[in-house]
């Protein structure tokens, strides 16, 4: 309904009873930290040596949060519905959580270190292995040391290369070449030959495309493929170990969460500490509460030795803005905020722009199948899953505008755009039931668009009007009673007799008086009388903007039509088969999958286009925006809540 | 053979395809642009891939309206049940009511593509401030809704 009051709060405090002060500040959630930079007087920073924890803090941040997603994929699977733990940050320390949470989280490190190091030796192993099955059949030890006069060589050639060829190249130097395998690609070889022809015989096979292979491991073949599968055993069968052990740590998240949430909560005060002003014995805190909370902020102070005060804002402050609507309103405050937040205690207009929002919203999307779908999966989603603030809002809003969905649907009769009358015609065998019957109790705006259109800009004239009237409201608060009176009635009285000329012939003198009006009032500002005409005459122009402002409204007409014609091509397509099984089946299959694409597309697009009516049509004939929102020192809560 | 080619049900079939083919470029081109500005973001910073991919989707409506128009052609002219024998200037009318949204339908999906794709560049830096980078955006696409308007109106109220 309004932009919340805030009160100023400076409060004086031991600088010992500083932590606890804070903590319990933080738990309360009512206050923002506004350290006042400029007037330090005497005062200073009192907590200096704060960097080197903070920067601690960071680290350990980062090593809790890297522990929680390396953990992730091995402990019981959270679902959307999971909801935050209970958490008492006391308690916590006290019962050696702490210290336990602190030595998984090293433990998950060096565990994660370990496991990518097997990864990688398992990976080595795994080449090593294939390289050497190769030479499985290979009898002699790999590493041959020869003898004083022979020597033996290990290698390959292409495969394919014959091995008389081979012969004919070395055998003049006293070599023999056996083939070990031949698997068409490769060709492997031992060579042997005498010592002194060495050079010669490398030279010849050189030739040849020979490759000299080299292994590290002592034996045969066999006996270092034995070897070396018993090695990716004991890698394999540590990486299980690893894995096992992460998996009852991961039994333990709840703590490691707690931990997170503990180490933010820490970072987060350690800052708010860097900011406080004090002297050697005593801080300054000073922040912004809102006015419902004082009470309870108040009675947190009176626990402490403190002295405090609330005083209200001074000319020239800028508090913070927290939004105060009633339950259904609250879900829109998010579009708000994702425009602007009004400045701090100017009109807050959440509840007549979610009014108009939904309104918009039906009329755009209207249609039962659509409507009832958004009111089920929002409202099923918000009473399952139980979802974080942030996300029941989302979800809530849609509902509401899926209620008017249903509302618009009935009034258009549009059911999955014209599922009924499609059904008729092709699977019951209705003929022209498409083209004649209508369940619109209005009217169906496909067949009568100029009808819908008219509907479409009324609904568009009743909003800028509204718009207007808030503008009226804000001034005379202000207390500018002529400003009010001279640009805000003037425009309706013009606007009413453009209408009016319309319908009666009179109407024209009553467009004639809103000229009039507007032309001896809207120069009032301008010092010559010439002038105060010329800019009366020139303020005629302003027409044109709102008829553009009104115009704009057509889209609810377009996009509107583009759900139905799409809904109905769908449900056409869907039906072709006519009434058969193959038919039937085809209909399901089209209709879900073309009906859940319509859908998808439109809730965009529709939700796109009614928050742009609010923003430029409606919040441009009167919104002050500028505020920033009211961000209280808080815990963390990416887990964990308050017990 | 000229006249064969060139008759009216032709005409307004070359109506429905300019319709959806103009509108189907510009978006194809539009979505194009966006996707290859998100992916930059997205190698920083994976998480942000929902925003990004609204702001994808915004040029792609330009498309559906150019699908949309050239339903309506084709319905009209009955090629889903009894086609109707249309003289040219009848097939005329219904090319000429599909230009709006082909022309507008196209430069404009161009023109909200580039607007998104520097509203990508804003939620890299302020992933906060996504409704202003897709208003932003959506300004863009009015006109090809009152372009939609246009070319959906001769066609609504045409009767064969």
């Amino acid at each position: 309904m309004s932009v919340s009051k805030m009160k100023k709060l400076t409060v004086l405090a031991h600088k010992r009873d500083t932590d606890a002060l804070l903590s319990r500040l933080m738990r309360l959630r009512a206050m923002e930290l506004r350290q006042e930079s400029e007037d330090q007087g005497e005062l200073s920073p009192v907590f200096t040596d704060l960097q080197g924890k903070r920067a601690e803090l960071e680290r350990k941040i980062q090593t809790a949060d890297s522990a929680l997603s390396a953990l992730r994929k091995y402990g019981k699977k959270k679902g959307l519905s999971s909801q935050p733990i209970q958490f008492d940050m006391d308690a916590f320390g006290k019962a050696g959580s702490h210290k336990r949470a602190e030595e998984y989280t090293a433990e998950v490190m060096a565990l994660g270190g370990e496991k990518s190091k097997c990864a990688g030796e398992l990976a080595a192993l795994q080449t090593k292995l294939s390289a050497l099955e190769a030479w499985a059949d290979y009898d002699l030890p790999l590493e041959c040391p020869g003898t004083d006069k022979a020597g033996i060589v290990l290698g390959s050639f292409p495969g394919g290369t014959p091995l008389s060829k081979i012969d004919e190249a070395v055998a003049q130097d006293g070599a023999y070449v056996e083939t070990v395998k031949d698997d068409g690609t490769t060709m492997l070889v031992s060579v042997t030959y005498l010592t002194a022809n060495e050079a010669e015989v490398m030279r010849g096979l050189a030739g040849l495309g020979f490759v000299k292979v080299t292994f590290e491991d002592k034996g045969t073949a066999k006996e270092a493929i034995a070897q070396t599968k018993g090695a990716v055993r004991r890698a394999e069968a540590r990486v299980e170990e690893i894995e096992k052990r992460l998996g009852e740590i991961a039994q333990d998240t709840d703590l490691l969460e707690c931990y997170y949430d503990l180490l933010v909560t820490e970072a987060r005060r350690a800052e708010a500490k860097m900011q406080l002003l004090g002297t050697e014995s005593c801080t300054v805190i000073c922040g912004w509460v809102p006015e419902d909370r004082q009470e309870r902020v108040e009675a947190l102070l009176s626990k402490f030795e403190c002295a405090f005060e609330m005083t209200d804002p001074d000319e020239g402050d800028e508090p913070p803005v927290l939004l105060k609507n009633n339950p259904i309103s609250r879900s829109f405050e998010w579009v708000m905020g994702m425009y602007a937040y009004p400045k701090y205690g100017t009109y807050d207009p959440t509840v007549i722009m979610s009014l108009f929002y939904v309104i918009i919203f039906g009329l755009m999307f209207a249609d039962v199948g659509y409507g009832a779908i958004l009111v089920v999966a929002c409202f099923g989603g918000i009473l399952l899953l139980n979802p974080r603030e942030g996300m029941r809002n989302f979800l809530a809003m849609f509902g509401y505008c899926g209620i008017f969905c249903i509302i618009g649907g009935i009034l258009f009769g549009a059911y999955f755009g014209n599922i009924p009358q499609a059904f008729m015609e092709n699977m019951m065998g209705i003929e022209g039931a498409t083209a004649n019957v209508n369940l619109a109790v209005i009217l169906d705006p496909i067949q009568n668009p100029m009808g819908f259109l008219i509907i479409s800009l009324g609904t568009g004239a009743v909003h800028m009007v509204a718009g207007m009237a808030v503008q009226f409201c804000v001034l005379c608060k202000k207390g500018q009673w002529v400003d009010a009176i001279c640009d805000i009635p003037t425009w309706w009285l013009f606007f009413a007799g453009l209408g009016l000329t319309f319908l009666f012939p009179w109407g024209k003198y009553v467009a004639i008086c809103g000229a009039l009006s507007l032309i001896v009032t809207q120069g009032r500002h301008e010092k010559s009388f010439i002038m105060k005409i010329f800019k009366g005459v020139g303020s005629l122009y302003g027409t044109i903007n709102y008829a553009a402002d009104l115009l704009s409204y057509s889209r609810i007409l377009a996009l509107g039509l583009a759900a139905s014609v799409i809904g109905q091509v769908v449900n056409t397509m869907s039906t072709m088969g006519g009434p058969s099984v193959v038919g039937f089946i085809m209909m399901v299959l089209i209709f879900t999958v073309g009906h859940l694409l319509n859908l998808a597309i439109n809730v965009l697009g529709t939700f796109v286009h009614t928050s742009r009516l609010q923003y430029i049509e409606f919040f441009g004939k009167f919104f002050e925006d500028g505020g920033v929102p009211f961000a209280p020192l808080k815990p963390s809560d990416k887990y964990t809540t308050d017990k | 053979m000229f006249k064969e080619i060139f008759s009216g049900n032709n005409i307004a079939i070359i109506g429905a395809a300019v319709a959806a083919i103009f509108s189907g470029m510009g978006s194809a081109k539009g979505v194009g642009i966006v996707g290859q500005a998100s992916a930059g973001l997205l190698t920083e910073d994976p998480s942000k891939f929902g925003k990004a991919l609204l702001l994808q989707a915004l040029p792609g409506t330009q498309g559906i309206y150019g699908l949309i128009t050239a339903f309506l052609i084709i319905m009209k002219i009955g090629l889903f049940g009894e086609p109707a024998t249309l003289t040219v200037a009848q097939g005329g009318y219904f090319l000429m009511a599909s230009l709006p949204i082909a022309v507008v339908g196209y430069f404009s999906a161009i023109h909200q593509a580039k607007v998104a794709a520097a509203g990508i560049n804003l939620i890299a830096k302020r992933p906060d401030e996504v409704g202003k980078a897709i208003t932003a955006s959506a300004l863009v696409e009015t006109y090809a809704i009152f372009a939609l308007l246009v070319s959906l109106l001769p066609i609504l109220f045409y009767t064969v």
